[in-house]
């Protein structure tokens, strides 16, 4: 191709408009000639201007919303992944399905609409389970966020689970998945053990019907980390309302590595 | 983390290295600037809000997973990210087309650009600023079968020869009125580099 004829063609090939064979003989004739080259970057250029001709579409603010949590929540299992962002695929799914339905933006709104809901018990659940999902996504933009995998035991042998802290929110979140059911008058409840052997409870929860469980713990602002640091999570089934000492079957353990 | 920081004030490319870096506060900036931007693309390409959210959703998801695919070597940051949204909703809409054709409905419903005022949207009227006008009043000016020519290329992601047959014209017909229409568009461009100063697109 002589440049006459390939400038005859910039304005197609711009554009998308050439053939598959024109466009292999267009391109070995630019890789060749610089003049041509920079002609066809002009008609790229005018190309891009067609954008402008459009009649302006407004993306809904949902849209944002949908982005945001799609890219940011999978990225925490997105493979040879970025620092702290190896949680299970399982998880950020159901935090991205649960950030589209409420929108960060729209959060405390959310919750106000879930709360005026007809079935009161229904709406804590969903607000529970908002409010943890929240908490992860701030966890997840927090550079101290550290992550702790649980395994199931027992009759919870299929269970997992997932605890994110940090400790400068003082805020940790723990997700469960494949729990069984807790049995009538029953709960789980969740335990921090110390390094030098004390426990305490940090909180109670019951799993949904498809065995999923959120709980978000929050450390008090005048409480300090507990002396000898931590060694180890636990969840047991203990009466509901939660024991003050561990006296259920374990169902949930892993150990913090220091 | 630099949550105080502001992103509004950082350019593209920065942006961008942010992303690379795993900033989803750069990422949410750059959504802020483009979503519309691809969304009005995508729409005209794909005739469907439904279909442009979730091609404008996938291509900044796709940004976010893999960012090195942008390369601030080789080119500016928005010709680029339209180009991507643009094939991404054009190869959607060639599969729409195809399920459309076998369920017997033709896909061929072009419409011609219409040419904005830009003054409905301040962002817009921004983009479309003084000296855009050029480029507009050229495309304006355009006589419909070459803007028409024009649009199912590049919108409908059609050739040149396939265009001659979707609208049973000679192919040597559809080639003189692109060359033609892409001619003027070019020469209206001459000192103006489209997007290149992205303050306007803020």
């Amino acid at each position: 191709m002589n440049c006459a004829s390939v400038r005859e063609q910039l304005g197609a090939h711009a554009i998308g408009g050439l053939d598959p064979v024109e466009e292999r003989d267009l391109g070995e004739h630019l890789r060749s000639c610089a003049a041509c080259r920079v002609e066809a970057e002009a008609f790229g250029q005018a190309s891009e201007a067609l954008v402008l001709a459009l009649p302006v579409a407004r993306a809904p603010a949902s849209l944002r919303q949908r982005i945001l949590s799609a890219a940011i929540a999978p990225a925490f299992a997105h493979e040879g992944g970025r620092e702290h962002s190896k949680a299970p695929r399982w998880l950020w799914a159901a935090a991205a399905a649960a950030l589209a339905i409420a929108g960060l933006a729209g959060w405390a709104i959310a919750l106000q609409l879930q709360v005026n809901d007809a079935d009161p018990a229904a709406d804590r659940a969903v607000a529970a389970r908002l409010d943890a999902y929240g908490e992860l996504l701030r966890l997840q933009l927090d550079e101290e966020t550290r992550r702790l995998d649980l395994a199931g035991s027992g009759d919870a042998a299929e269970a997992e689970a997932l605890y994110v802290w940090s400790s400068g929110t003082r805020t940790g979140v723990l997700v469960c998945q494949n729990l069984p059911a807790a049995p009538s008058g029953n709960a789980y409840q969740l335990w921090v053990r110390t390094a030098n052997g004390g426990e305490f409870s940090a909180g109670t929860f019951r799993p949904d019907e498809l065995g999923e469980a959120e709980l978000v713990v929050r450390r008090p602002r005048n409480s300090g980390p507990p002396s000898g640091g931590l060694s180890e999570l636990l969840v047991t089934l203990e009466p509901a309302g939660g024991s003050s000492t561990m006296t259920g079957p374990v169902v949930l353990q892993g150990a913090i590595s220091p | 983390m630099g949550r105080d920081l502001d992103y509004r004030a950082l350019d593209d490319d920065a942006l961008m290295r942010r992303v690379g870096d795993g900033d989803a506060s750069a990422l949410e900036a750059l959504v802020g600037r483009y979503a519309d931007v691809l969304y009005s693309v995508t729409v005209r390409i794909l005739h469907s809000e439904a279909a442009a959210q979730d091609v404008v959703q996938d291509v900044f998801v796709r940004l976010w997973r893999r960012p090195e695919q942008f390369d601030s070597q080789r080119g500016r940051f928005v010709p680029w990210l339209l180009s991507v949204a643009r094939h991404r909703a054009i190869d959607e809409r060639r599969s729409a087309d195809r399920r459309l054709r076998h369920e017997g409905e033709a896909g061929t419903n072009h419409e011609i650009l219409r040419v904005p005022d830009g003054s409905r949207d301040p962002a817009v009227a921004a983009l479309l600023s003084e000296d855009r006008a050029e480029v507009r009043r050229a495309l304006a000016g355009l006589p419909d079968e070459q803007r028409r020519a024009i649009e199912l290329a590049y919108f409908g992601g059609l050739t040149q020869r396939e265009i001659a047959q979707a609208l049973q014209q000679p192919l040597g017909t559809v080639k003189t009125r692109i060359r033609l229409g892409m001619q003027k568009l070019r020469s209206a461009m001459t000192g103006v580099s489209l997007m290149e100063d992205q303050d306007e697109l803020r």
